[in-house]
């Protein structure tokens, strides 16, 4: 493709015919269309339901498990808050 | 007056927002995944209407939007597919990837030529697309462009000139 008159084949390209749209096309506009009425839940909200859910799992894993569980309270004793030097716990 | 019907406006204006878009996007089941995001978009706001210039101007902005989003979505996807295999990837294999036009006008002499002028195209910042396209290819007047495009006929006029020189210019460097 040397030396091509690129302003002629720009006019071809341009006076191409127009494609036209295939005959089923509207059949699948009306689908989509009964699809989005039937549909209960629009994206956005089941984007912010996910996003909701997410945080919540996020926040149970990384603040609430961890409190519940790292008591700084070695034994027993202390986690009752029992006087440690009662004999009658040793 | 009464507002026209779905499908009257589909049947005024889908040869033109499927040429469009083709013109766009480049391969065929493509463009009628935009042509179909097209009417849907237009079924869900036609009570705003008013008259049929604003239904014109409406249904092309539409179409150059939801045209462009899918290109960029596609480079998207590409760049992405580009990182997770990054072994793989080279400049050359992503030339290869370049979409080619499905224009059933094309002649099978004519396919290497204006397959060129497609990606030529594909090149062009996207305001100098969208007025080349609307010009050249959907026949848009200056004016009716500038509506479009929510700009002066003299911007249309100078980004159509510039579109030309560029994609003439990308043609010359990358033929042979």
């Amino acid at each position: 493709m040397k030396n091509t008159d690129w302003k002629s084949e720009i006019d071809k390209y341009t006076g191409l015919p127009n494609a036209l749209a295939p005959e089923f096309l509207f059949t699948r506009i009306e689908q989509k269309i009964a699809n989005l009425n039937t549909s209960k839940f629009s994206p956005s909200f089941s984007w912010a339901v996910s996003a909701g859910l997410v945080l919540w799992f996020g926040i149970q894993v990384f603040i609430i498990s961890p409190n519940m569980h790292s008591s700084k309270k070695e034994n027993w004793v202390e986690s009752y808050e029992l006087a440690p030097n009662n004999q009658l716990y040793k | 007056m009464t507002s026209p019907s779905l499908e009257e406006i589909y049947n005024q204006y889908k040869n033109r927002v499927y040429n469009l878009a083709l013109h766009y996007v480049g391969r065929t089941e493509d463009a009628e995944e935009i042509t179909q995001d097209v009417f849907v978009a237009v079924y869900q706001s036609m009570d705003a209407f008013k008259n049929e210039s604003s239904i014109y101007t409406w249904i092309h902005k539409i179409t150059i939007n939801k045209s462009l989003d899918f290109i960029k979505s596609r480079k998207r996807k590409k760049r992405w597919g580009a990182m997770t295999s990054i072994f793989q990837y080279d400049a050359e294999s992503a030339q290869k990837d370049f979409i080619e036009l499905q224009h059933p006008g094309i002649e099978m002499e004519q396919k290497e030529t204006m397959n060129a002028i497609y990606r030529g195209i594909q090149t062009l910042p996207d305001q100098q697309k969208t007025a080349l396209l609307l010009n050249k290819i959907d026949g848009q007047s200056h004016s009716e462009i500038a509506e479009i495009m929510e700009t002066s006929p003299k911007a249309v006029e100078s980004l159509i000139q510039r579109a030309k020189k560029n994609l003439t210019d990308w043609l010359k460097k990358n033929e042979g």
